[in-house]
């Protein structure tokens, strides 16, 4: 109670002081903003990954006080290209290398005099921001009033409107519903989920300065106030507690068997009591159409219980094939790389996806959001959780190893076009009839792997150019899958 | 061929068998009578009406509804480098507790152990292993018995209480001046002994007693006397060609069982080379395995031994010119053995187990005349195993009630279960201030103590071993303690006041000790790294041959003339399954059925033929046989007369749920006697207290109804015609015709040859089976009732007289018929025939009509009667989270209603046919190894692929030996068994 009241006293003092405050501000630093703002991209851009602005070692050391270290001349010749400063001998350079590990830095030629300049300078003049005073109590995680909720909801859907008056409401990019389709702004529960973890995400400044290039755009002009944030965080509170819902599918196929269960029921009774419609032809075709429809829709469901075609969940982070297989033709085995040899195809381990985004730390649809969820899960050490989109029974045995290793089998011919899929989608049934009529139609390997050099009949039908399908290897036996 | 084989009494004398869980049923009226009967008891209503339609309703509704529930797919955060998922890693390691040792390797699949392998690296295990070994896993996930934390005073406590609880009251015991007991089992560890002796210095009255409750104390002291060093020597079986055995079961329980197999299988072996076998004779009162697969066996009583030992003394004496020395008659006569024995000198080995100094001494006097040291007996490279001196274990418990023992710890024993007067060493315990237990998991000392300091289980831990004089091997953790668990060693370590991790101190230590033994690796890192991947490192034995002195045979000769007999004597004896008691609470060694009795699930006492017929005794009839000890009575055939064997293992109180209760202790009546615990005592009358009690056995099972299964012939006549006892073999073969299209097996052929001479029916393959293929345990009751799974068992027939008869083990699996009569009688083609030769069992078409089943001559297909998996009347391991962890991943887990049966390790022939296929190359023979093959220590088993005219099947196939079973109805079986030849002459019943 005590703590309600009291936030709502700085509110009203907030809201008096703050556009004074903004107002002298902006007057003060416009002029030099800009110049700052430059140095801050380069820096961002090129140096982020290795160094830091602290005296903190990264990959390269910390860069607190640099300039009084090093000559500022010399700084601008070493930074675009250390490494031939270090061939040529220049003594300090071949400290600096040797102090490092002798992990060369990348060259910058491409940065000019007056980029190497501002970036200089803003090193040099580089103070770690300090924490912007707020209003509310920015600790709050939770235990939040029903009234703080229901505003924070109809903030988020755009019921009311922002006080700053912007035309952006939340939900339109951060769902709330799952789909089936990929949408690449983080939901509204990942949201909530990282900035409920300890030391999450400081919502109140990263409303106020977006983290990304793709953030900064798609928030351009979006002012909030302290309480306005503080409402919505009220509301992912509660959102992260639910989770996801998920959006019922139209029940067309039940709605399809009931109307024609109806129209049979009605044709029935006509044709015995009401005979209203004189054609007795019409009640015949109803009844034939409608027990056809009826039997091929039990059919259907029927083989296709337990089966999982079509499936496309949404998954934990709004990682795209097509960006990472289609767009930048990254191998399938890259990542996927013990399908060659074992029973599993393998999903890659955090670390592995850090081997790139170490360096890629930004998605152009994405920003930065979904990549962080790698790094936040090795730093948490929770791993995760994919939800697996192709499986079969335990009693069928399906080796990976004996398909792509042995069998040369392309990774398509089960999985299809993946690299045309931003969400993963279950294309083939996995049903028994599809892989049996696979191994009847697929020829082995039986020129190429000397393993069937022992069999001399089938080696001699091979070599004389006859297809040797799996089927006539036991490639439909019982024992070959199910053991 | 007239010989007459039958697996029971009741068999060999055609009278009906019983079993004891069947329940009559009025065999009068038809099944379906029955049905009708309790349908018209239950009167229909409408009330039935609506519940059955409600049913429906509902079962519809919860049909329709159902969803695929979304599983996870969770990887690693950092991959491992050496963990994939769904690969097995392989570990190199160590067995050894306490009695047995095996060179191992862990297969490890996403980071849970799930099978053990034998070391091929190992001399000793040479990639065999023992069904302990195999079952070793399964204590691992003993989730009911083994220690969660450490205890104090019988509630859970934390290390820290535990060390500052132990290291005062250790200081107190010093500092008082009492003496301070550590209690264990052989120690065959170097850097064990070395954590025992900084534990020595730190507390100076510390004592180490070496206590094996089954010990070789006698042989240990009598070499002490004749050749003045305490070791036992390594018998080499494969070199001699006369082998005697006193009650030495070497084959089964005896120093090394594993080794001495598969020595012993060596000599016994034929071939178109080796045309010779050796002969084995055996003196004992029980059916030991060694003694059921001699050549002769002579069943006396224990008392008689002596006897028998001094006569053979005395006609090697006479002949070799030694002294002879006064001896009772000799209860078998045994000239023609002596003449034997000195017919191959040098060549021969006279072995004895019996725990007493003077016997020992006396029968080291004749291998010693024999001129069998250095030759068959080698003292270079001596075994370090059983290294307990029984008197020092009286000793210690002689001054704990004196007083004067201020601490106590136990590690890996467990005397108040099996020291020979339980109370006195209970009353002297009360007298020690401190009592500390390392055991691992629960037993009656742990319940005893004031401090529980658990151990990790052997494999969570760090190890070394060296089980014989310059035979290292190192032991490795293959997963992460599962409880709140410290290693013995590291406990001994922090208590001795340092604090160096126990896996440190073994690393320091072998690149201390040994680095510098070897030349392969240059630096002591390589060393190390080098031999925990191969888990072996041995040198080479130094001769060495102790120089016999002769003082001690005639007053050794004097005192075992002196044994007196009595009206009935019982021995005891170590099971193959269970030895000392250790392994009780494992459910795969608990339902392993004993060897020769083919009981389970229970000790008993074995009686023979001719007393229960004096005595009016049938089996089930509870006896009182001593003073408090009383037993249900078996009839043994081959048990000598006035003789009553019983197994130690059982009446364990403190076990766990599986052991707890069952049978009965006999280690209290295993008494002191002239310096060693004496396995047999005298007893009077034995009556009977008019008590039944059901027995479990598997005896009568699967019955294949006394068709010409066992073929056998001897040594003269199979070197005068090869098939000799295989006639019928050719005969058949001749019928074999068929007018169906000869069906073509293209690629490989499949089949298995079993060589019924090598086979000892050691059952290491029972369990080694249930391991792999995640076969389930049922139970005493279901075992009464036929139901048990074993995929492979070992038939054991008899023939001749009950009295002494010969004994034939014969392992069963499904025999992989290419023209299986199971197949062709499946409604639902759930079982047929794979192009590679399998009888193919697909067990989500079976709907469990059990046609196959009934169709099966060989009876060797297996109904689930229960979800055993997840059923809790089946509380054994595969009902809970941590006991499934042993399944293995790549074998489904059947479902009940359902039929099962061997499948040659389907699983592991696809996994060595890809790896072939992915290394580009053609499959190897001995690449693939059935679970079976791969533990037998004789190798009896070879598993392959009959299509490879270069492999070793196509020889054992074609060898004159070769049949199959009941062939003669044309199943065309894969699997071919060679007949047993036995080395005997013309004359039998004398040595």
């Amino acid at each position: 109670m005590h703590l309600q009241a009291s936030n709502k006293q700085k509110l009203i003092t907030f809201k008096l002081t703050a556009p004074l405050i903004l107002l002298m501000a902006g007057l003060l630093f416009s002029s030099v903003s800009q110049a700052q703002n430059k140095g801050k991209e380069i820096f961002e851009k090129n140096c982020v990954i290795c160094h830091k602005l602290t005296e903190e070692k990264l990959v390269g050391p910390g860069l607190k006080g640099i300039t009084e270290r090093r000559d500022k001349k010399w700084l601008k010749k070493f930074i675009p290209a250390s490494q031939d400063m270090v061939k040529a001998g220049d003594k300090l350079a071949v400290q600096v290398f040797n102090e490092n590990l002798k992990i060369p830095m990348p060259d910058h030629k491409f940065l000019t005099d007056d980029d190497l300049d501002q970036l200089i300078t803003y090193i040099e003049t580089y103070k770690p921001a300090e924490a912007k005073k707020v209003s509310v109590d920015i600790t709050k995680k939770d235990g939040f009033w029903r009234d703080e909720i229901v505003r924070g909801e109809r903030l988020f859907a755009g019921v009311i409107p922002f006080e700053k008056g912007t035309t952006l409401n939340c939900i339109s990019c951060h769902a709330v519903v799952a789909t089936d389709t990929l949408n690449f702004n983080p939901s509204a529960v990942d949201l909530a989920k990282a900035w409920q973890e300890p030391n999450g995400t400081n919502l109140y400044q990263v409303l106020s300065e977006p983290t990304s290039a793709k953030m900064t755009e798609a928030h351009k002009g979006l002012q909030l106030s302290d309480k306005e944030v503080y409402d919505i965080s009220a509301y992912l509170s509660e959102v992260g507690k639910k989770g996801m819902t998920w959006e019922k599918t139209f029940p067309a196929r039940l709605l399809l068997f009931l109307f024609l269960g109806l129209l049979m029921a009605w044709a029935l009774a006509d044709l015995i009591w009401f005979r209203k419609v004189k054609y007795r032809v019409i009640h015949v075709l109803i009844i034939i159409v409608g027990l056809g429809v009826h039997g091929t829709l039990v059919i259907q469901e029927g083989i296709n219980l337990g089966r999982t075609k079509d499936y496309m969940p949404d998954q934990p982070i709004k990682f795209s094939h097509k960006v990472h297989a289609g767009q930048n033709k990254i191998d399938c085995k890259y990542c996927h790389s013990i399908a060659d040899y074992s029973k599993s195809a393998g999903i890659p381990s955090a670390n592995l996806c850090l081997n790139c985004h170490k360096v890629v730390i930004a998605g152009a649809r994405s920003g930065k959001f979904e990549i962080k969820k790698i790094q936040r899960a090795v730093e948490s050490g929770k791993p995760i959780e994919w939800v697996r989109v192709h499986k079969l029974p335990d009693h069928a045995f399906f080796s990976h190893a004996q398909h792509v290793g042995a069998g040369k089998v392309e990774c398509k011919t089960c999985h299809g076009a993946v690299e045309t899929m931003d969400l993963v989608k279950q294309v083939s049934d996995l049903s028994m009839g599809w892989c049996v009529n696979c191994h009847r139609q697929t020829g082995i390997q039986s020129t190429t792997n000397k393993y069937y050099e022992g069999f001399k009949a089938l080696h001699d039908d091979a070599k004389a150019g006859k297809k040797i399908t799996a089927e006539r290897l036991g490639g439909i036996d019982c024992s070959k899958c199910h053991y | 061929m007239e010989k007459k084989y039958w697996k029971s009494l009741e068999e060999q004398a055609n009278l009906p068998i019983i079993n004891p869980g069947q329940k009559d049923v009025d065999a009068s009226r038809s099944l379906l009578d029955l049905i009708d009967d309790e349908i018209d008891s239950k009167p229909s209503s409408r009330r039935n009406f609506l519940k059955f339609c409600g049913f429906s309703f509902a079962t519809a509704a919860i049909a329709t509804s159902c969803q695929n529930p979304v599983q996870q797919a969770i990887p690693h955060l950092s991959k491992p480098e050496e963990v994939t998922p769904g690969m097995a890693n392989h570990y190199a390691s160590t067995y050894f507790d306490g009695q047995d040792y095996n060179g191992i390797l862990v297969k490890v699949r996403d980071g849970r152990p799930i099978k053990i392998e034998g070391n091929e690296l190992s001399s000793i295990s040479q990639g065999s292993t023992s069904a302990r070994v195999q079952g070793s896993v399964l204590s691992l996930y003993d989730d009911g018995a083994r220690f969660k934390s450490p205890m104090i005073g019988g509630k859970e406590s934390t290390w820290n209480a535990v060390d500052i609880e132990v290291t005062s009251k250790l200081t107190a015991a010093y500092l008082t001046g009492k003496s301070i007991a550590l209690v264990t089992s052989t120690i065959i560890s170097p850097s064990t002994l070395s954590v025992i002796e900084e534990f020595k210095t730190k507390f100076p009255t510390t004592k180490h007693i070496t206590y094996d409750a089954v010990s070789s104390s006698a042989l240990l002291q009598a070499n002490n006397l004749t050749f003045g060093t305490q070791t036992i020597p390594d018998y080499y079986f494969d070199k001699a060609d006369v082998i005697v055995s006193f009650e030495a079961d070497f084959l089964g329980t005896w120093l090394m069982p594993v080794e001495f197999t598969r020595r012993f299988a060596a000599s016994r072996r034929l071939n178109a080379e080796k045309r010779s076998l050796s002969q084995l004779t055996v003196f004992e009162s029980g059916m030991s395995l060694t003694g059921s697969n001699a050549d002769y066996r002579f069943p006396i009583k224990p008392s008689q031994q002596a006897s028998v030992i001094l006569s053979l003394y005395n006609e090697i004496a006479k002949a070799t010119g030694g002294t002879t020395y006064n001896a009772p008659a000799s209860a078998v006569d045994v000239t023609k053995l002596a003449q034997k024995l000195l017919g191959a000198k040098g060549k021969s080995i006279v072995v004895c187990g019996i725990n007493d100094t003077s016997i020992q001494i006396v029968v080291n006097a004749i291998n010693l005349m024999l001129q069998n040291y250095g030759s068959t007996i080698d003292f270079s490279a001596s075994l370090n195993i059983r290294k307990g001196i029984d008197e020092d274990m009286s000793a210690l418990v002689k001054e704990m009630n004196e007083g004067k023992t201020g601490a106590v710890i136990f590690y890996n024993v467990n005397p108040v279960y099996n020291y020979s007067d339980p109370k006195l060493l209970q009353d002297g315990l009360k007298k020690v201030e401190l009592t500390v237990s390392l055991s691992n998991a629960i037993d009656e000392t742990a319940a005893v103590c004031s401090v529980v300091a658990p151990d990790h289980h052997f494999l969570e831990s760090w190890n070394d071993a060296e089980p014989k004089k310059g035979l290292f091997s190192l032991q490795q953790p293959t997963i992460n303690h599962i409880y709140w668990t410290r290693q013995a060693q590291e406990s001994l370590l922090k208590w001795a006041g340092s604090t160096t991790l126990f896996s440190a101190y073994l690393k320091q230590y072998w690149q201390q000790n040994f680095a510098g033994k070897q030349s392969e690796y240059t630096s002591a890192a390589d060393f190390w790294n080098y031999t925990l991947q191969k888990g072996v490192f041995e040198l080479p034995a130094t001769p060495a041959q102790p120089a016999f002195t002769g003082q001690a045979i005639a007053d050794a000769a004097t005192k075992a003339a002196a044994v007196k007999s009595a009206e009935n004597e019982l021995v005891f004896y170590e099971t193959i399954a269970l030895g000392n008691g250790q392994h009780t609470n494992n459910p795969w060694m608990m339902e392993m059925p004993d060897p020769i009795s083919k009981v389970c699930w229970d000790n008993f006492a074995a009686i023979s033929p001719a007393d229960a017929k004096k005595l009016g005794v049938v089996t089930g009839d509870v006896l009182k046989l001593a003073e408090g000890l009383e037993l249900v009575a078996y009839i043994q055939p081959g048990q000598a007369e006035g003789t009553i064997a019983i197994a130690y293992g059982y009446g364990r109180t403190k076990a766990g749920k599986v052991a707890d209760g069952v049978g009965v202790n006999v280690f209290p009546f295993m008494k002191m006697d002239g310096g060693n615990r004496k396995a047999f005592m005298a007893t009077g009358a034995v009556t009977k207290t008019g008590k039944k009690y059901n027995i479990a056995s598997t005896q009568m099972y699967h019955s294949m109804e006394g068709r010409d299964i066992v073929r056998e012939t001897t040594l003269a006549e199979w070197k005068e015609k090869p098939n000799s006892g295989n006639e019928m073999h050719e005969e058949t073969e001749k019928l074999n015709v068929t007018l169906y299209k000869e069906i073509l097996y293209e690629g490989h052929h499949w089949g298995m040859s079993i060589d019924l001479n090598a086979c000892t029916g050691c059952s290491a393959c029972v369990i080694g089976c249930q391991a792999e293929n995640n076969v389930p345990v049922v139970g005493k009751a279901q075992v009464e009732l036929t139901r048990i799974m074993h995929w492979i068992r070992i038939d054991r027939y008899y023939s001749e007289n009950e009295a002494n008869p010969s004994v034939y083990f014969q392992p069963v699996m499904c025999q992989q018929c290419d023209n299986a009569p199971c197949e062709n009688v499946c409604p639902v083609s759930a079982t047929n025939h794979s192009s590679e030769g399998l009888n193919q069992m697909a067990y989500n078409r079976c709907i469990g009509t059990k046609y196959c089943i009934n169709n099966c001559p060989y009876k060797v297909r297996r109904f689930n009667w229960f979800r055993y998996a997840t059923n809790d009347a089946f509380d054994y391991n595969m009902n809970s989270d941590m006991g499934r962890m042993v399944l293995n991943p790549d074998v489904t887990v059947r479902e009940r209603g359902v039929v099962e049966k061997c499948s040659f390790c389907v699983q592991r022939i696809q996994e060595k046919k890809l790896q072939a296929k992915l290394e580009n190359r053609e499959l190897a023979d001995g690449d693939i190894k059935t679970a079976c093959m791969q533990v037998c220590p004789a190798g009896a088993i070879i598993f392959g692929d009959t299509n490879n005219k270069q492999g070793k099947l196509i020889d054992l196939f074609t060898d004159q030996r070769n049949y199959n079973l009941i062939e003669e109805i044309h199943t065309l079986p894969s699997v071919g068994y060679l007949t047993k030849v036995r080395n005997r002459d013309e004359e039998t019943g004398k040595a």
